[in-house]
């Protein structure tokens, strides 16, 4: 080939890839479109407790079991778990509607189950179980400290009406069948779950109250899970505030998705695991979150649980709105390694009260 | 025969297929498919034995078996091995022997040089017992093996690219007319000097910041953020992998064009260097604008799973390296064709196949991986990254290619 027909067809070639690019740019703006945006109402306000964001308590036990089990791709449910490690996650949340009644709402069931009754028993929602006060049991996804701790909600409450991501695998099914023994993982039910099941697509929102819907992303999750979801509130005169147990789609990512969809979107706040520096470790990408979590304008981030200290302490030294814990975590029996000696407390730790 | 000083064995090797093609290339391809598949499970796959597929350690196995390997075979033109054990020895024992050699050589740089000589006596960061006895900086076990893992990666990656950039654009100038040993050193030098200085402004800015407090005064902040919207040294393997894979198809398809065209050595390899990394760049940028348009989203900055830009780069090297495997298959196994019509005709056609080849192993990985490998399904799950399946699936192909001559479906002529 002679140098100026080289020469030539570099040039084609630039023309036509400049030529596709533009092309396309219609294409890429209809994607980017807003489509049909979604009223899911609004509510007076939101007040979470924290009944448990200690899914574990030293996280360097937590890791090396991991490492062990041999990593992140394994199944959670071929671990062999230190029991003595294990906490687990739940979140009470009640909410107020405009015409005064209340809706109660629980988040997650927790892992280890003596903590988890210990929890429970510590926070008052045994009782509401035992009364059948929950109106609804939403599970944000299959992890074990999410999950794994059902036998102590439905030993209370058989037939409490849940909500589950349609991605679980087939023994997050048979847990709910109340059929399932894993002396590996430690982790059993024998109560079976009998009241009504929603298990949520990603394709549709769920809405459940006024002003409070369930809204489901399919994604890909670490130690083989699949799916979560999240609860989001649209409070009046404040905005749009979300709940979730370990926002593993990514704080941004859930809040990109709820400006583009929900009707009025107005950021307002945030509450639960955001899945950051879960082990306290650091890569360049937190940082990035900070930057984009201020673009956002937020105006209350309530972080704990995978959220990691270290992101939630330098995000607050960059001026993000971090709502400050109290002390009363430390009337728990167990407490976390992470955090104590530290100069500010920027989780929302067990016992606190978070009001929206 | 005597040892040929200016031929190289890859050169001067011919093998002719056992069978007639396309039943020898379909033949040859399900044979490595099984293998990779055994081969995955013994030391990669989550279910199997070893679960090297943490996924940043066994990423970091294959790149540096990658690496050796393109010394091997680029650089010292399999020497310590003569060039009357690469013509006379049974092709199963000389394949297994050389390979062998190679991971052995990979395993000793991962685990001594890396682990226990330059991560304890120099740069902390490649090593991850090293990160771990070093104690403040939040490293844990899992972590530590991780982070050690990904520098090394970068810098092997650094590595691979600069050597086959220096050998696709200046061949073995200015060391040409020196003996055989002399240039396959200097090439080797030449190809590590360079990954060092691209790796400490590419590279050392994301490490720095890897760690929590960020080390302010090891490095400056990632200086790519703002176009990059990440911090993540991602961002360079987006354009390094396409550049790369350029690279190997100006010799496997294209034949040396165009660069071959320009007959001063020096210029030639200013022309390469230029051409790869702005050839790089741009397909980045472009892959990315795809990805906008079949992801139905834009990245941003802070974003997470398809809106993450750093996994978006990462995506792009992933696909690319797809393509390369695609086209190694082409070249090994279906005898690079086609081989008639003009060089213009052949160049297209071979780029199209690996190009569609590797959108088809890309649709494979995911829609099958699951079932095969055990991975989890869905795509821009944060922890998975497919190039430690295609990195290591296109290792087998070389191989199987070039150490094995083939066998048992091609015989030497």
């Amino acid at each position: 080939m002679k140098r100026r027909d080289f020469l030539k067809g570099v040039a084609m070639t630039g023309a036509t890839v400049g030529a596709a690019t533009t092309f396309m740019g219609p294409f890429v703006s209809k994607g980017l479109a807003a489509k049909k945006m979604e009223n899911i109402g609004e509510c007076k306000s939101v007040k979470i407790t924290c009944v448990s964001e200690t899914s574990w308590f030293d996280s360097p036990q937590m890791l090396k079991d991991l490492k062990d089990g041999g990593g992140a791709m394994v199944s959670q449910y071929d671990i062999p778990w230190t029991q003595s490690n294990a906490g687990g996650y739940i979140a009470l949340i009640e909410v107020e509607q405009l015409d005064g009644s209340k809706h109660t709402i629980q988040l997650d069931t927790g892992w280890e189950q003596g903590w988890t009754d210990y929890a429970m028993q510590k926070s008052g929602l045994d009782s509401l179980l035992d009364k059948k006060k929950i109106d609804v049991l939403v599970i944000s996804h299959e992890h074990l400290d999410h999950y794994w701790g059902l036998k102590s909600t439905l030993k209370r409450y058989q037939n409490i009406p849940m909500m589950i991501p349609n991605t679980f695998y087939p023994e997050g099914k048979a847990m709910l069948a109340g059929k399932y023994k894993n002396d590996k993982a430690k982790v059993y039910n024998d109560v079976p779950h009998k009241g009504e099941l929603v298990e949520t697509r990603p394709d549709k929102l769920y809405k459940l109250f006024p002003g409070v819907a369930v809204k489901m992303f399919d994604i890909p999750i670490l130690i083989k899970v699949r799916g979560e979801q999240c609860l989001i509130f649209n409070i009046k005169d404040k905005g749009v505030a979300t709940v979730t147990g370990c926002c593993h789609m990514g704080l941004l990512t859930m809040l990109n998705w709820a400006a583009r969809n929900i009707e009025g979107y107005k950021p307002y706040a945030c509450y639960g695991g955001l899945h950051i520096a879960v082990f306290e470790n650091w890569d360049p990408k937190f940082d990035d979150i900070i930057k984009g979590a201020k673009k956002m304008g937020l105006q209350k981030i309530g972080c704990n649980h995978c959220t990691g200290w270290v992101w939630a302490q330098k995000a607050r030294d960059m001026g993000l709105p971090i709502v400050l814990g109290t002390q009363k975590y430390k009337e728990y029996k167990t407490l976390p390694t992470t955090g104590p000696g530290a100069k500010e407390n920027v989780f929302i730790r067990n016992g606190d009260v978070m009001v929206l | 025969m005597s040892e040929n000083m200016e031929t190289r064995w890859l050169e001067e090797r011919r093998l002719r297929n056992v069978i007639p093609q396309p039943f020898s290339g379909l033949l040859n391809l399900a044979i490595i498919v099984v293998l990779s598949e055994i081969c995955w499970y013994v030391f990669f796959s989550p279910t199997g034995y070893l679960k090297l597929y943490t996924p940043m350690l066994g990423v970091a196995l294959v790149v540096t078996i990658l690496m050796v390997i393109h010394w091997g075979m680029d650089c010292f033109d399999f020497w310590p091995f003569n060039r009357q054990f690469l013509q006379k020895t049974n092709p199963l024992l000389k394949g297994i022997v050389l390979l062998l050699f190679y991971v052995v050589i990979a395993i000793l740089i991962m685990f001594v040089l890396y682990n226990q000589i330059i991560g304890r006596l120099g740069p902390i960061f490649f090593s991850g017992p090293a990160l771990l006895s070093g104690g403040g900086l939040g490293q844990y076990a899992f972590s530590a093996s991780e982070n050690a893992s990904y520098a090394q990666i970068m810098m092997n990656l650094s590595i691979i690219f600069f050597t086959i950039l220096w050998l696709t654009g200046f061949g073995y100038a200015p060391w040409g007319k020196t003996e055989k040993l002399t240039r396959s050193f200097s090439v080797w030098i030449m190809g590590i000097f360079l990954a060092i200085i691209a790796f400490s402004f590419l590279f050392y800015p994301h490490i720095a910041y890897q760690f929590y407090p960020a080390q302010v005064f090891m490095s400056v902040p990632p200086w790519w953020s703002d176009w990059a919207m990440t911090n993540s040294s991602m961002f360079h393997f987006g354009w390094i992998a396409p550049a790369l894979v350029l690279l190997y198809w100006t010799t496997m398809f294209w034949e040396g064009r165009p660069f071959s065209l320009i007959r001063n050595s020096f210029w030639r390899g200013v022309a390469t260097i230029v051409a790869a990394v702005i050839a790089g760049i741009v397909i980045m940028l472009l892959t990315n604008k795809i990805m906008d348009w079949y992801f139905e989203t834009e990245a941003f900055e802070g974003g997470n799973l398809v809106e993450q830009p750093a996994w978006r780069w990462l995506h792009v090297a992933e696909i690319f390296i797809y393509m390369a495997a695609a086209g190694a298959v082409l070249y090994h196994y279906f005898d690079n064709w086609p081989r008639g019509f003009s060089l213009p005709v052949r160049a297209i056609v071979r780029t199209v196949i690996a190009m569609a080849g590797g959108l088809v192993l890309r649709w494979l990985y995911y829609a099958l991986g699951p079932i095969f490998l055990g991975t989890v399904p869905g795509i821009a799950q944060a922890e998975a990254t497919s190039l430690c399946w295609t990195v290591m699936f296109l290792i087998l192909i070389i191989a199987h290619g070039v150490f094995f001559d083939g066998y048992p479906l091609k015989k030497r002529e």
